[in-house]
């Protein structure tokens, strides 16, 4: 029986990081394979390339044995492969209705047939088992019900194979155990299903067979009722050298006052409030998945998210963080995830980069409007020094460096913002192994001078290399602090992953 | 954080190298430059007039009341913004000074005029900054605000200048150079000066490049924006002030169309309507080229409604152009 | 496992709560977008009617429609590019040339050829727009900026800056005439209104043309293509402006180069104020409409009360600035309110 799909050594490359390093795999009619991996080992990367946005480097893909090339997401629509999205592909003033069929209206002579319209998405939402009035604006919906507007515009398209990337995100149990149901349906109807998640319970109930990937490439393929939920997540880590000697955990007086206290703190979009302390000189790492509430947790304490109640306190001083200039002006300096649109300025040197967020405390009227040359190109030697950025001068236009040592200039605009509380998202994200362990050694060494350091991060192995102290959230709740030897990347990904007490 | 000697030597040795090679790198790129010497001597050899005195200080002139303006132009755009209402600034900042030069000496009248055109320029920040209007729509708007009150305000009239001092101020040359093309080379210097060595210069660049990553480094975005559209809005109102002593008398419709030339000698000058760098020398040559073509135009004795064409189309060519060369990666990570 | 209910049980709660909330939003963010203009318009008239000699004259009112008329057309080109996050800052240069083109050819060919002609020079208008914005990739703003200055210099040559008398006598009836008591002008935008209204509720074209507008990324993701979208749009702006163009040719019966200038302000004034947001999205051609008819009244009865013509613009620029801050704080608030309420 040739299978409905084939994927042969497929290999992908973006500058400087192969995502795929020739994955092999092939999916039958009827077949629901789940895929799973960390973040960073490919999944999206395949997804994309199965979805036409992109090609590979080298690699084919192939439908019934037919070698396929998709241009575009139209080509490999038409090809029958119908993707649920991450991210929503809505549009929030037309209606749920509209959003479904959108692209593929149903029209005579280019107008559209309401009525028709109409009936049929109520079918696909009925299949869904949804209560949903097709007519309403798709902006109006909670976040779970357009979760369900994406689904149903994947299943309402004329498809062989279905992929689902993190289709449940934002559904409860209920709804998760319809789209079971339906998923089950659809590979009876003889369609062909690849599941992403990182909910390894679904990937066990939904799935006959699961393919893990673990940095770009396929490291298990076979059915499901061969192994259990600690066997895939041993598939999923695999080991890393430790070139980095982990940090003992130092011991804290219980009495000091924490440099970082946050009580009950409410977000927007999250029923559950937040806690946390930080002690001088501790690390702290945040674990938990996208959407765990890690990152709202650290944009609210830089004043980049409302915090609607709750008190949060630097140094035992209650402060308000309106926005990131009262954070800063608080003491308080945040590294975004993503260096490139929240992160570097690109047509800036790397000294005015780093000289950024400088402190003005104890600067006369003159060193207010003018800043002195001179001695900013000496701190910024200072810094090139101290955190080893390679880079030939400070006039070097940022855009032109690695993204390690973007990272570290970044990292510098930090130091130099005089922060005694540094919240880090993602401080290795699209860094070299190499400069990944000289930043760790920088957090460390700005640890050691007292800063209070958060780190929020998907890559359990760095939290357990470099946290103190692990706090792990799931959907909005924090379920486990983990601390010396329990910080270890089994126990981060298994909370991570709603398996607690594992 | 110690600084040792040997990052003192070290960053003054770096200093020393890197601005040799910044030199020849920026010259090597003066094209817009040649051009312009280029077109000149064209324009010389079919009409030789074009070299008279006379016809110098003329475009010296234009190019003046132009790049007066375009020295705050260019700072509003190296922050990613823009100013339209430069007509409307202009008359009513000049129909002040005229209204006012009776009653007062003529530095009293410029200063004025100055003060009217940065408070119109806030009304602008404002708008931008506080309202959250996009900079072109929100300059459209005020455009037609300032023009109605000088219309009001003269009731359509024109107002006559009759100090002789303040017209022979405006109209006065050393040689061939007149004192507004000084005036002209020191405003551009202060707003190089401005753009790259000050606090208020770097935050404008930085919110020009990035304004998320600048609003999360904790830069001062509001506030400068609502400084740089005042300064802007200060430096129209000079070279209005200017235009009027030389036209000897101030009215609404005294600048109409002003803002495309303006936006022209900038862009085509060199600084990305994107934001994040500035290059004021770009203007002062952009202005320069405009001057000279509008200048040729009349020598050539072609209807000056070719202007009009000319430097939309000029506009488009050097903004399609420099979109093709941004593709090929100048400013890499800029996106 | 009890904890996983009740934490399903809340949150099932909170859903259903939210979904409600933003329902009610929902309507009412509806009800003021379309009768948001109904407030201002009825205490327009009234004022109107109250203050200016002459308002509900024969003679006033037919001049109103007739400029509303006029206005209201180019509007509705207008209206599909903002939605679509665009901007045509030419429309008034174009409306001139295809003016001046349509007045020439009517003199030479009669009214039918010279209509065709003044519509199909603004097409070739919109035609060079759209390729700037997608082919050179030249911002909508500026690159309308530059062509509005091109075509007016373009329509100044071409006239020498001297007037063009129209001889043809039933081409400058056409918009002096009435139906039934109504001005053409007038009946011809309701009619294309009725079109363009058509066109974006009713069929395929209008769903991808919200999409490209609201969410660029979900249109490419559904294989529409933006470019095309966006040409379209423009050459329709332009086309719009041709008409109106033609319109004011055959009521003035004399045209010259300086034929609507500043007219992208209020254009651009009526849309916004119609309740089409500048962020993009959804086009509201009956708000359009009814701006139209507003500016029309208060730009009426400003004439009628012998106010000089430059407080139109002082009007018209706070009237701008009014409508273009109510569409931002509209925005925010509604972004709060999402943020705050769904999870």
């Amino acid at each position: 029986m040739t299978s409905v799909l084939d994927v042969d050594d497929l290999v992908q490359e973006y500058p400087g990081v192969r995502a795929l390093k020739g994955v092999s795999l092939s999916l039958d009619q009827g077949e629901v394979l789940g895929l799973v991996g960390e973040n960073g080992a490919g999944k999206s990367t395949l997804i994309r390339i199965l979805g036409g946005i992109e090609t590979p480097v080298e690699g084919e893909v192939r439908l019934r044995g037919v070698v396929q090339h998709f241009r575009s997401s139209s080509d490999s629509q038409a090809a029958g492969i119908s993707v649920v999205s991450q991210e929503f592909r809505l549009v929030p003033e037309l209606s749920v209705a509209d959003n479904i069929f959108l692209g593929h209206e149903r029209t005579v002579a280019g107008v559209v047939r309401a009525r028709r319209t109409r009936a049929l998405a109520r079918e696909v939402i009925d299949r869904l088992g949804m209560d949903l009035d097709p007519d309403r604006s798709v902006g109006s919906l909670t976040v779970g019900d357009r979760q369900m507007v994406e689904i149903a515009r994947a299943l309402s398209r004329d498809f062989d194979i279905l992929v689902m990337d993190e289709p449940t995100a934002a559904l409860n149990g209920a709804e998760i155990e319809r789209l079971r149901g339906i998923v089950a349906a659809i590979a009876g109807e003889g369609k062909s299903v690849i599941y992403v998640s990182h909910h390894l319970e679904e990937i066990f109930s939904f799935c006959s067979q699961v393919a893990v990937l673990r940095d770009g490439a396929l490291v298990h393929a076979g059915p499901t009722v061969a192994l259990d939920e600690s066997m895939l997540v041993e598939h999923m880590l695999g080991r890393m050298p430790e070139v980095f000697s982990r940090h003992e955990g130092t011991t804290q007086s219980v009495l000091e006052t924490p440099r970082l206290r946050v009580t009950d703190v409410a977000l927007p979009g999250f029923s559950e409030t937040f806690s946390l302390s930080v002690a001088p000189g501790e690390v702290v790492g945040l674990a938990g998945l996208v959407g765990s509430g890690r990152d709202d947790l650290t944009r609210g304490l830089f004043g980049d998210r409302r915090i609607l109640s709750g008190t949060v306190e630097v140094d035992g001083e209650v402060v308000r963080l309106r926005d990131p200039i009262a954070a800063i002006a608080a003491g308080v300096f945040m590294l975004s995830e993503d260096r490139k649109s929240e992160g570097i300025l690109p047509h800036l040197d790397v000294t005015e980069n780093a000289m950024m967020s400088r402190t003005s405390r104890g600067r006369g009227f003159f060193e207010r409007l003018v800043p002195a040359r001179a001695r900013e190109a000496m701190l910024f030697q200072g810094l090139r020094r101290t955190m080893s950025i390679r880079v030939p001068d400070g006039r070097q236009l940022i855009g032109n460096l690695s993204g390690g040592n973007q990272q570290k200039v970044l990292l510098g605009r930090a130091v130099l913002s005089g922060c005694r509380v540094l919240l880090l998202n993602e401080p290795t994200r699209g860094v070299d192994v190499g400069a990944k362990v000289e930043i760790y050694q920088l957090i460390r060494e700005l640890a050691d001078d007292g800063v209070a350091v958060v780190v929020s991060s998907s890559d359990a192995p760095e939290l357990a290399m470099i946290a103190d102290r692990c706090v792990v959230y799931f959907a909005g709740r924090q379920v486990a602090e983990l601390r010396d030897a329990n910080i270890n990347e089994d126990a981060i990904v298994s909370a991570a992953v709603g398996q607690v007490g594992a | 954080m110690t600084i040792t000697n040997y990052e003192e030597r070290e960053a003054v040795a770096d200093a020393r190298s890197s601005l040799g090679i910044r030199v020849v790198q920026q010259l090597s790129r003066q094209y817009l430059l040649a051009i312009l010497i280029v077109l000149a001597f064209a324009v010389g050899f079919v009409n030789p007039y074009f070299w008279g005195g006379g016809n110098l200080e003329n475009v010296l002139f234009s190019a003046a009341f132009v790049g007066i303006a375009a020295c705050g132009m260019t700072l509003l755009i190296a922050g990613g913004m823009l100013d339209l209402s430069i007509a409307g600034v202009i008359a009513v900042a000049s129909i002040t000074a005229a209204k006012v030069l009776p009653f007062t000496s003529v530095g009293g009248a410029i200063f004025l005029g100055v003060v009217v055109g940065a408070v119109l320029g806030l009304v602008n920040g404002v708008l931008v900054a506080y309202l959250r209007i996009a900079p072109f729509i929100a300059t459209l708007g005020s455009l037609y605000l300032f023009l109605g009150l000088a219309f009001i305000w003269t009731q359509g009239r024109v107002v006559p200048i009759r100090s002789t001092n303040f017209r022979d101020l405006a109209t006065m040359s050393f040689g061939h150079v007149p004192l507004v093309a000084v005036v002209f080379t020191v405003l551009a210097a202060v707003t190089f000066l401005l753009l790259n060595r000050t606090y208020f210069g770097r935050t404008l660049r930085a919110f020009g490049s990035n304004e998320r990553a600048a609003q999360l480094a904790g830069a001062h975005v509001n506030r400068t924006k609502l400084i740089a559209f005042s300064i802007a809005g200060a430096m129209s109102a000079l070279s209005g002030v200017f235009m009027a002593g030389r036209l000897a008398s101030a009215e609404g419709n005294m600048a109409t169309g002003i803002e495309m030339s303006v936006i022209a000698a900038v862009v085509v000058g060199g600084t990305a309507l994107r934001g994040g760098r500035g290059t004021v020398f770009g203007t002062m040559v952009g202005a320069s080229l405009f001057a000279v073509l509008g200048n040729a135009l009349n020598l050539l004795g072609v209807a000056s409604y070719w202007q009009y064409v000319l430097t939309g189309s000029v506009l488009i060519a050097a903004i399609a152009v420099g979109a093709r060369r941004r593709d090929a990666a100048e400013v890499k990570g800029a996106g | 496992m009890s904890s996983h209910t009740t934490t399903q049980g809340l949150v099932e709660r909170e859903r259903s709560l939210s979904a409600e909330t933003a329902a009610r939003m929902d309507r009412r963010q509806r009800i003021t977008q379309s009768f948001g203009i109904l407030i201002p318009f009825v205490v327009v008239l009234a004022v109107g009617l109250i203050f200016a000699p002459n308002f509900a004259s024969g003679s006033n009112v037919t001049n109103m429609l007739v400029n509303a008329g006029i206005l209201a057309v180019v509007g509705y080109g207008m209206t599909l590019v903002i939605a679509l996050r665009g901007i045509d800052l030419s429309v008034g240069s174009t409306l001139a040339l295809a003016a001046v083109v349509a007045a020439v050819a009517v003199n030479e060919w009669g009214g039918v050829v010279g209509t065709l002609a003044g519509i199909a020079m603004a097409c070739v208008l919109g035609v060079i727009n759209g390729f700037v914005i997608t082919a050179f990739r030249v911002p909508a703003f500026i690159a309308t900026l530059s062509t509005m200055s091109v075509f007016r210099g373009a329509v100044l040559l071409f006239t020498g800056g001297a007037p063009v008398m129209i001889d043809d006598a039933p081409f400058k009836a056409f918009a002096t005439g009435t139906v039934a008591g109504i001005p053409i002008p007038f009946i011809v935008a309701v009619v294309l209104g009725f079109a363009m209204w058509f066109l974006l509720e009713r069929m395929r074209y209008g769903r991808h043309a919200v999409a490209a507008g609201g969410n660029p990324e979900a249109a490419v993701d559904s294989g529409i293509r933006i470019s095309t979208m966006q040409m379209i749009a423009y050459v329709i702006a332009a086309a719009s402006a041709g008409v109106a163009g033609v319109l004011m040719a055959s009521q003035l019966g004399t045209v010259n180069g300086s034929l609507g200038t500043g007219l992208e302000l209020q254009v651009i004034a009526i849309v916004v104020l119609g309740g089409t947001s500048m962020a993009g999205g959804r086009g509201n051609i009956v708000g359009t409409f009814a701006a139209a008819v507003l500016l029309a009244m208060i730009n009426s009865g400003l004439n009628l009360l012998n106010v000089a013509s430059f407080y139109q613009y002082v009007a018209l620029g706070a009237l701008l600035v009014f409508a273009l801050s109510l569409d931002g704080v509209q925005r925010q608030a509604i972004r709060r309110a999402m943020e705050g309420k769904l999870s």
